[in-house]
């Protein structure tokens, strides 16, 4: 905090006439930096300020009281509260909150106000000659805090106040303000008792009701000509709708401000398809909507790299010299196969796991089958032993030989299970045949697992009908005659000789 | 009452602009100027160097007109920080009725730290603490230098 001796500021204030001057001078330029944003325009509803305030004479900026001389504090209560009253039933149309402008420089210290920290609005001076502003004075008497009767600053007991010194009032108005449409496009300077005026009445980018009788809006006041601007309009290039306000250009064609782009200019300029732009990599001329494809076929000088670089080749450029290059590259030229090539394994791999997950359950099927395989054979010992004890010596050993043949058959299915997954291992085509060969197998050998069911069923009914040798051939002559029709593997043996009795 | 929010943006940029020795400001929600985190470096050469401790300022509705509240949200064994959840400090300037309007946050916060590095064990929020700091200093720095490791290291 920096402390200074107001006492004898304000008695310079009041004594030495040209203090504006060496104030101006000194201080007012010292800092060229802006640290005040601009706020909501309707804090605050304060007195229009009059056109012009010539040096010597009262401005409005200073306080009501300048006209009232010395006031109680009950008395200044009521004046502010009056006044306020007063704008809020007028409604008047206040477009500047002076709390919320902008300073061009930063205000020479005496000039601010130790509750607000912005430079005086309507200044009032209290007994202790401490300055504060009315509003930030009236909040303070308002603040209900233990010390509201006392000075803010110095604690003395505020028994009255009166209006500061006019020059206070003059350096106050001459202070320079940005105006508070800055952000719209608005970039003039002015002085503060001005800025009123300027908003009001003149300021190109205040925002002032849309003239239509029926109309809500409002419409910057640099494109008012007497119509309503807020119907909508088509890009005659493309479907996009804007509001006529925000075409500008059309509107008032003359208009000189170094604004930002119209809406209307920032649709054709980035976003309207049928807007012309420029290739950046060949300068051509390009509606917006072509320029994907052109960079992706047609652009010359777009960036590419070799189509060897899969494969290790470094080179990348404008694509007219990568195609240049690519005409020779060997490694471009040997690319495509090698990408083939890539395709082709990646494809292969996969078919190759379905098919291992195809064997995975033919080898379970196969297990099973294995399984009641055993069953079978046992029975069909059992109904040997038992035949052979009944005398049916011949078809017992025929039957013996018919369970040899199948324990055979189950050991030569192991095996050729055994190669397929080996080779399967090493080569995936052959291990597809393999395969494949293996389900055939596996169908041989189901339908000779049939017949020697269809066998079984034969034994067991000759069983109960006696010891007929004859049929028992004919039982086996059926199981040859099952085992020709199939081209399996090792079967062919079983009809090497027809049986004999 | 809204007319103290251009001055608190003033402040709180101040406060990010040219911050207090040892001290980063922002605010808890970027929404509410009324409530800043404070991160306060332990100053150098005191018995609290080494730690970050955290602050929360909050400001009243009709600030300037009323102070700031200003709590330790780290653990500190600190004669003029009271040791509970709310770690409240004891700053005369912060106290209903010594505080004035013009005073600023800036200032708040330098005093604050400025505490950090001589304890005033006549105004103290801890009692115990203020005994043990004037008559055991030894055993205070101890502890205190304990605290600082345990609560106030993390970065
Ligand atoms: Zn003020
Ligand atoms: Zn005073
Ligand atoms: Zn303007
Ligand atoms: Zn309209
Ligand atoms: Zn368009
Ligand atoms: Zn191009
Ligand atoms: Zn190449």
């Amino acid at each position: 905090m920096s402390e200074y001796d107001d006492d004898r500021e304000l008695y310079y204030l009041g004594n030495e006439p040209d203090y504006a001057a060496s104030v101006l001078a000194s201080g007012f330029r010292a800092a060229p930096e802006l640290d005040f944003a601009v706020g909501d325009l309707d804090d605050f509803n304060f007195e229009p300020f009059v056109t012009a305030a010539p040096r010597g004479q009262t401005s409005r900026t200073a306080s009501l009281l300048q006209s009232s001389g010395l006031l109680q504090v009950d008395e200044f209560q009521r004046l502010v509260e009056l006044k306020r009253d007063e704008s809020s039933e007028s409604g008047t149309y206040s477009p500047v909150g002076l709390r919320s402008l902008e300073y061009v420089t930063t205000p020479n210290e005496n000039l601010i106000c130790a509750i607000c920290t912005s430079p005086f609005i309507k200044p009032v001076e209290l007994n202790c000659q401490h300055i504060f502003c009315e509003e930030c004075l009236y909040d303070h008497l308002k603040s209900g805090i233990q010390s509201a009767s006392l000075c803010p600053k110095c604690r003395d007991p505020i028994e009255s106040l009166c209006p500061t010194s006019r020059l206070l009032t003059q350096l106050l108005d001459e202070l320079e303000v940005v105006c508070p449409n800055e952000p719209c496009g608005c970039k003039t300077l002015h002085k503060r008792y001005t800025i009123h005026d300027h908003v009001s009445s003149y300021c190109d980018f205040e925002n002032v009701p849309c003239p239509a009788a029926d109309c809500e809006r409002f419409i910057p006041r640099r494109l008012l000509n007497g119509e309503c601007l807020h119907s909508q309009l088509e890009c005659d290039e493309c479907e996009d709708l804007m509001m006529e306000m925000e075409l500008e250009v059309r509107v008032l064609p003359t208009i000189s401000y170094s604004i930002s782009l119209t809406r209307q200019q920032d649709h054709i300029k980035n976003k309207c398809p049928s807007g012309l732009l420029c290739c950046k990599h060949c300068a051509l001329n390009l509606r917006r909507g072509d320029l994907a494809e052109h960079h992706a076929r047609d652009c010359e000088k777009i960036p590419i790299s070799c189509r060897g670089r899969i494969i290790g080749c470094p080179i990348t450029g404008p694509r007219q010299f990568v195609n240049e290059h690519m005409k020779t590259c060997p490694i471009a030229l040997m690319a495509p196969h090698i990408q083939e090539q890539n395709e082709r394994q990646s494809k292969l791999q996969a078919e190759t796991s379905q098919i291992r997950s195809q064997l995975i359950d033919l080898e379970t099927k196969f297990d099973e089958l294995e399984a009641s395989f055993k069953q079978l054979s046992t029975s069909i010992k059992r109904e040997r032993r038992q035949s052979l004890a009944t005398g049916g010596t011949v078809s017992a050993s025929r039957v013996e030989e018919l369970t040899g043949r199948l324990d055979e058959l189950a050991l030569d299915h192991n095996s050729r299970i055994d190669n397929a997954t080996s080779e399967n291992a090493r080569m995936h085509m052959n291990f597809v045949n393999e395969s494949l060969r293996n389900q055939q197998q596996f169908h041989t050998f189901n339908a000779t697992l049939t017949v020697m069911r269809n066998q079984l069923n034969m034994l067991s009914s000759l069983r109960a009908t006696g010891n007929n040798a004859n049929n028992t051939t004919n039982a086996a002559n059926a199981v040859n005659a099952a085992n020709s029709g199939s081209s399996g593997i090792g079967l062919d043996s079983v009809r090497r000789e027809p049986p004999k009795l | 009452m809204s007319n103290n929010q251009k001055r608190i943006g003033k402040e709180f940029q101040e406060c990010t602009q040219t911050p207090p020795k040892g001290c980063t400001v922002k605010l808890v929600d970027e929404s509410n100027l009324l409530k800043w985190e404070i991160i306060m470096d332990g100053p150098e050469g005191s018995i609290y160097e080494g730690g970050h401790f955290k602050l929360l300022l909050t400001l009243p509705n009709d600030y300037p007109f009323k102070p700031p509240v200003l709590n330790f949200q780290t653990k500190v064994y600190h004669p003029n920080i009271t040791n509970d959840e709310k770690g409240s400090m004891c700053l005369g300037m912060l106290r209903a009725d010594e505080w004035k309007p013009p005073n600023k946050i800036i200032n708040v916060l330098k005093m604050a730290r400025g505490l950090l590095e001589a304890p005033n064990p006549d105004d103290a929020v801890e009692t115990s603490i203020a005994e043990q700091y004037k008559n055991d200093r030894k055993g205070f720095e101890k502890t205190a230098k304990d605290w600082t490791k345990k609560y106030a290291s993390g970065k």
